[in-house]
Formats: C-alpha cells, structure tokens, sequence
C-alpha cells in the first residue's frame, strides 16, 4: 500500500499531511509517504487541491 | 547579510543553541506573535520556519477586517496593505448578487509575505531569535511531559530543550498531533482550497470583495437514504438512528461519529445489494462508495457509477468493501464490572438479605476475572443460542442429555458451584440447567442480551485468538444450529435466529476467522438465517463433523488485504424524494456535504487573488479543475495571468476545548482557531498568540508547565473569541443546509437592494419574513434585528 506523488503537481502544500489519518505523510522538503503506515483510503487522493496523488498499484 | 530572518546570520549567536526557554514551531501570525509576547516578558525565545522564508508560499486571501486590526491595537504599515475593502458582493449561484456595504465590512486586503515578515521584524527586535529553513522533526516527550524538540537544518539533527513547546504550525499540525492533543483533521472540517494571483483581469470595483456561492460551482451531495443500514458498535442500525459519539465500523476500525446531517433530497437513488451480506444500502447518485474492481483496484466510485458485474463473471463489476474488524484481545472478564459484590481473595461474593432486612454474604464465590477459557465460550455459545435469564440467575436449556451434562461440567468448573437441573414438561419438553447467581445474571443479560429476539454477539469476542471462537461456534451451532445436505450432498451449515442483530454479529464473527457466510432472511417467520457452504465450510470441518470437499464456493465475493469483496448481487436506480442522512466518523466511508465558494480578493485595480474551497471529502473533480473551469467561465478574469499559484487546507470549523498539555500549547491552525464561515484565521492567530503569551509568562512565574497551569489559555481564549466563534459555527451549519434553490430565493429577493439599508432599519419586516423562511435566526441576529 501506499501513495504515488506526483512531484510535476504538488505544490507541497501538506493538505494532504493536514487529512491523512494515520500519519503516514511528512512534508519536510519534500513530500514522502510512509507506505507501513498508509492504510489507501485515499483520503489525501480525494483532499489534494492539485490532484498531484494516487494509489500506487 | 543584515537580514535578520535569514538562517545562521548574526555574530555572535550564529547556532542554535541547546536549550531554550520556549521552542515556537511555525513562524506564521501565530508564531510570531506568541514568540513577540515571551520576549517582551523578557524570556529566551526561539521560532523554527520549515520553509526557507517567513510568509512564503502564503496560504490564504489576506483579508483583514478593520475592526479586527483595531481590536488587536496593531499599528501595521502601509505597505502591507494591498488593497482597502469597503464591502462585498455576493453572487448566488443563478448570478444575481446581493451588495453587503456595512461598516463592519471595512477592511483590507494585506500582503501576507510582507505582514507576516513585519510581524517576524516586531518579534525580532522584542527579542525572539527566528531560524528558518529548520525542520521540527520530532517532539522529546519524558514522563508525560513535554521537554523539547528535535531539529533538523543544513547541520543535521539536533535536540533542543525547552520549558515550553508551541505549536503554531498551521493546520496540519504535526506537533498537537504528536503531543497526543488532537487527532487528524476530518475531511469535511478542511476544505481543499486553490487560490491563484492574478493580475490583468477586471473587475467590478475593486474596493469590493466577491463571493460566489452556490453548489453548481462545486455540487454537494453524498447521502444515504434512512432506512440503510449501518454497523455500530452497537449493532446493526438504520442510518437515520445514528447519534454522535456511536461507534460505526469503517476503514480506521470502529470510529466515532463525530457528526451526523440530514436534508431533503429529491432525484434519483441507487438501490445496492451486495453479495452474502442481505442489507440493502440506498444511496444517492453522488454518494462515493470504497470498492475495488479488477482495473483500478481499491478505489473511491460514485453510486451512481457503480457497475454490476455479469452472472458467473463476477469480476467484471465492482465488488464492495468490507474491512475485517480487529478487537483488542482480552483473556478475562472482570466481573466486578457488572456486580457491585463482596471481593475477597479474588472472589466476588453477591450479597443478600435475610428476613430481617440485614444485609448478608452469599457463601458461594466466583472467581473476580473468570478467565475465558475454551470451555467458557462454548457455554456461552449454549446461552446465545437457548439461553436466558430468570429472576435468580441463568437458564440454559436443552434436550440433549450428552450436552446437558456437559453444560453442568463447564459451569461447575468456571464458576465453583453446581446448577439445578430439571425437567420443563410444558408443550415442548427440554431439560433446564439454572446456575442461581445474580452476578452470572447481570454479567450475562449486559453482553449476550436478553431473550431470543435480543441476543447479541459482544465486540470483545472478535478479539479473542480463533480457537476460542471456534469453541464459541461450537456451543452455538450445537445449540441453534444445523446441519443440511445439499442436493449433489455437500454439507450446508444453518444458523437461525429471530435476533438480526446476532446474525449480523455472526456474521462478522465468521469473517474474523476467515469465513464469508450469506446472510438470508425469513419473511414469514421474521427469522434470520446464517448459511455457510461451499469451500467455505472446510475451515469449520475440525470442529463440526463435515465432509470436506473441494467444490469451490460462492464466487460473488473474495477476501483480500484483510478486506471481504463483496460483489453486488442487485442494483437498481429508482426515483427519491424525501430526507437522505449522512454521517461523519475520521472521514472514511461517509463523506459529506460541502459549502462551496470562489472568492476574489481585489489586490489593486487589476489584481486579485481569486480562488475556491471544496469540501475535502468532495471527490468528483479537484479544486483545481473547478477553479480552471470557474475562471474560464467569467471572461473578465479569463483573460489574466497567474502569478502565484497558493494550496492548502482551509480549516472551516472544529474548535476545541482543550488546546494544552504538559509543557505544550497550541495557537492559531494548529488548533482549529478559525472563523468557520470565511475561513479567517490572521485575527485569530494573533489574538490566541498574545494570551498564550501572557500565560506562558505567568507559567515562568510560577515555575509550573503543566497542562493545568497552562490551561488558564484555555479559559482566557474560550472567554475571549471561543464562545463568538462558535457561533459563527452555527451560521455556517445553516448557510450549508441551504439548497442552490434556496440561495437563488434569498438572492432574487435581495437582489438589487442594498443590504445597508436593512441594517439601518430600513426593509426591516421584509428581511424578516425572509429569515423566518429559511430559518436565518441566527442570521436575523448577527445583523443586527
């Protein structure tokens, strides 16, 4: 599990960091995804202004 | 290099140093402010900014009401203000507008990178040292207490120790979360917002700001028809019987609701069955369903999207999510907990009275934690499926003598005293086992239910390891159970009962063991039928005396990632109108409504930052396809550049009560401090800033950083702006149950007039009438009549 981040979209705005329920995103300089946390709900996929994430297959 | 916002640039005091009085994380209004307070109070303060600039990217409209900055007796300078407001239009979403010209609509549109760096200078020169381009990894938390932070800049990691740690980090405050002070923010509290500067465009005066609202811009809508049903902690329940606070089974496990809504609503709904789990689910055609399906996996879908896969090639359509529900393990019952009895030696004893009103012990114990024991949960089986109570104790019966006796044996074993057996010769004769113990009773009738049509499954026995579950199903099956023979003599398990509640309970009992049984029901009889079969028995087939075979099952569902998939089994689109339910429990599974609005916040005569909240639970497009289409439908704006492109959450609501802990405090986003119905948060910030300040000081005073001594920000905020804000809540709660049509109406009425003249008393009786019909009270009363 865990989500894919378009790097081209994301402004790096961290709503996604803002929704997420288990923690498993961190905007530091970059954004990253903690794939052993991620659970998919995509909630961030739903939230992001951008649409700069989706599902990793 | 004098500017003193850049990282590492004085002499002198170059580095970090290792211990702070107080650690500020996040260098926005808040921050500062609060980093401004300590230092004028003479405390070692210090700002950490994870981005390489104080007010870059900025995250909102940077509007500012006159009467706020007044309020907040702050002097800016003019050079952070762009653009003074004298008031608003408002478009409803059919395009009338609606002129609000008032006084208190004064104010100005700031520049936020220059206000929050003049903010950042007035820290500076208090006293407070600012570093940016530090990251605040991690919190030091020791003996409950928090002691520091963990650094990370150009030099690596570092740790930093402090009396007082606040977080102003903005909405999505990692800090609190870390502090254990608040959890995520729900979707429906944070709107997806996109906000583009714009230069180049027109527009219709640029000392007026413009609203457009209305649910075209970005439709609402995800909603379940009242009679659909919902797992509960409690149970299985109708939607519309749901309160705040119950527990629903969703994703995050079994989640609190945290907010339940209701409208009217008239159009079409989708009717869904799902495979072996009989309950069917009414939803509206924009609700968004979790599903996976063969191309795109796991996957958020419209209802009215769904697909129905074809007969005997399941895969084809979309399958239904169910998460497997996890419990926590327990290993005994405390029986104390339902008996207020005697306790000694790890005895509970019942107490009685004697003839003469005196209070006496029982002889006879129980052990305090009986232990759950196979031989335990298979007489709980027993009881589930023929058991009861009476007015001194538990009643167990059967016909079967082999299993009566074997019901005597557990129960002298577990509980230390033999029961009384006999004979019940009425029209259906059975022997009766009663176990006289007002504490058996209590602990029984609470988790298992009384009589048939009530008996429940509690939830602590998902958790339990599966051999005791399956000593469970044993005393159960054994009990209501049979056996069938299907017609090519394959076995069929059959569970019946006239509890929907047990077979729903079982149901997801089953499945925590790997078993995906089909839920039927009996219209006749009102019964409920639990029927495992195919390849699904086999897992059973150490337990009950079953043939195994290899037949595969029923292919309408699967089990994957610890999820059941659950193909639908029927669909069909009907005609609605009455009222739909939504609840809301960390977002998952329920998404809600959504007010939405575009905004444009003139910068000057051409400028404007123009820009959109969705609901973040919205999924049928992003903010920024709405944003695109919005500024391409309005020509005017079409034709001008984007400058800056700014994202983010917008937080709409959520204030909390407690915004401290031990050595922490939280200003600003971080803790929700917003005005819920235009997002605006900078009078906020900078009000919450100053009192926390004030009581950090009295904190230093004292010598005391615990939560209580803080919590007098609490107190002093809730007092100050909590109790206003809140009240702006309600209005937004209004605003959003209101429908396009309705927006159309207030608009079509208002249209043209000036809403001056309302508040000056002028029309007085015809906004009235109008507020009465849309139930504007709090409306009525904000404005003044």
């Amino acid at each position: 599990m865990g989500i894919e981040i378009n790097r081209k979209k994301c402004v790096k705005c961290a709503g996604c960091v803002s929704v997420c329920p288990k923690d498993a995103l961190i905007l530091q300089n970059e954004l990253l995804c903690d794939d052993k946390k991620c659970i998919n709900c995509q909630i961030c996929v739903i939230f992001c202004p951008m649409g700069a994430l989706k599902v990793k297959k | 290099m004098c500017d003193i916002l850049s990282y590492g640039c004085i002499e002198g005091e170059k580095m970090i140093k290792d211990s702070y009085d107080i650690v500020v994380v996040g260098s926005g209004p808040a921050g500062t402010s609060v980093a401004k307070t300590c230092a004028k109070h003479g405390l070692d303060v210090v700002v950490f900014e994870r981005n390489n600039e104080v007010g870059a990217p900025k995250r909102c409209g940077e509007g500012i009401s006159a009467n706020a900055l007044k309020r907040l007796a702050l002097d800016i300078p003019k050079r952070c203000i762009a653009q003074e407001i004298d008031g608003a239009y408002a478009y409803a979403p059919n395009g009338k507008d609606v002129k609000i010209k008032f006084e208190s609509m004064k104010g100005y549109v700031l520049e936020r990178k220059v206000f929050d760096k003049w903010l950042a200078y007035e820290a500076a020169k208090a006293g407070a040292r600012i570093f940016t381009k530090t990251f605040v990894k991690d919190l030091i938390i020791e003996d409950n207490f928090v002691k520091g932070v963990v650094i990370e800049n150009s030099d690596g990691e570092k740790q930093i120790r402090a009396k007082i740690i606040v977080a102003a980090d903005g909405v999505e405050s990692t800090i609190m979360r870390k502090a254990g002070i608040r959890t995520n923010k729900s979707p429906l509290l944070v709107d997806s917002g996109l906000q583009y500067e714009m230069a180049g465009i027109d527009m219709r005066d640029p000392k007026m700001i413009e609203l457009f609202f209305g649910n075209k811009i970005a439709p609402r809508g995800y909603c379940l028809t009242g009679e659909s049903e919902v797992i509960t902690e409690e149970g299985i329940i109708p939607i519309s019987d749901i309160t705040k606070g119950e527990k629903v089974h969703n994703l995050l496990g079994w989640t609190p609701v945290s907010a339940t809504s209701v409208r009217e609503y008239d159009g079409n709904v989708i009717r869904v069955i799902p495979f072996m789990f009989n309950t069917e689910v009414g939803m509206t055609e924009d609700h968004l369903v979790y599903v996976w399906n063969k191309r795109n996996g796991f996957t958020w879908k419209k209802a009215g999207d769904l697909k129905k896969g074809v007969r005997g090639y399941h895969r084809t359509g979309d399958y239904l999510v169910f998460p497997i529900p996890v419990a926590k393990q327990i290993s005994c019952i405390n029986l104390a907990d339902y008996y207020e009895g005697i306790i000694e030696d790890g005895m509970i004893y019942p107490l009685g009275r004697n003839q003469f009103g005196a209070v006496f012990k029982y002889k006879h114990g129980i052990m305090q934690n009986l232990p759950l024991t196979m031989e335990l949960m298979e007489l709980i089986g027993y009881f589930i499926s023929e058991g009861n109570t009476n007015s001194n104790g538990i009643i167990i019966s059967n016909t079967n003598a082999d299993i009566v006796n074997r019901i005597k044996n557990i129960g002298l074993n577990a509980f230390g005293f033999k029961p009384s057996v006999w004979i019940n010769e009425n029209d259906k004769p059975c022997i009766q086992v009663n176990f006289a113990s007002m504490i058996l009773k209590n602990f029984f009738a609470k988790e298992f239910g009384i009589g048939c049509r009530n008996k429940r499954i509690p939830r602590w026995v998902f958790g339990l390891p599966t051999e005791l579950k399956k000593s469970f199903l044993i005393g159960l099956f054994r009990g209501d159970g049979s056996k069938e023979i299907s017609t090519e003599g394959y076995n069929i398990l059959n569970y019946i009962s006239t509890s929907k509640q047990l077979i729903y309970d079982l149901w997801i009992l089953l499945t925590t063991i790997g078993i995906v049984g089909a839920i039927g029901k009996n219209k006749k009889k009102n019964a409920y039928r639990l029927r495992i079969r195919g390849s699904q028995i086999n897992e059973l087939s150490d337990i009950f005396d079953i043939l195994k075979h290899g037949k595969r099952g029923n292919k309408g569902f699967f089990i994957k990632d610890s999820m059941i998939m659950m193909g639908i089994r029927s669909m069909k689109t009907e005609h609605f109108s009455g009222k739909v339910y939504d609840i809301e429990s960390g977002g998952s599974f329920c998404p809600g409504f959504i007010v939405h609005n575009c905004w444009l916040f003139p910068k000057g005569a051409n400028e404007a930052n123009v820009g959109i909240g969705i609901s973040g639970a919205h999924q049928e497009d992003t903010a920024k396809a709405y944003l695109d289409r919005f500024i391409e439908s309005h020509p005017e704006l079409a034709k001008g550049s984007i400058i800056e492109v700014n994202a983010g959450s917008i937080p709409v609501g959520g204030l909390m009560e407690n915004m401290v802990g031990n050595g922490i405090i939280g200003v600003g986003d971080a803790v929700n401090q917003v005005n819920a119905i235009h997002g605006g948060g900078i009078p906020e910030a900078i009000t919450a800033g100053n009192i926390a300040g004030d009581v950090i000081k009295d904190a230093f005073v004292k010598n005391d950083f615990s939560k209580e001594t803080l919590s007098a920000y609490n107190k002093q905020w809730w007092q100050q702006r909590g109790d206003h804000l809140k009240n702006v809540e309600k209005v937004r709660e209004m605003v959003e149950n209101m429908s396009d049509d309705n927006m159309n109406d207030l608009a079509e009425v208002l249209s043209g007039e000036d809403l001056t003249d309302f508040a000056h008393g002028k029309n007085i009786m015809k906004l009235i009438k109008i507020a009465a019909k849309y139930k504007l009270k709090g409306v009525a009363r904000r404005i003044g009549l």
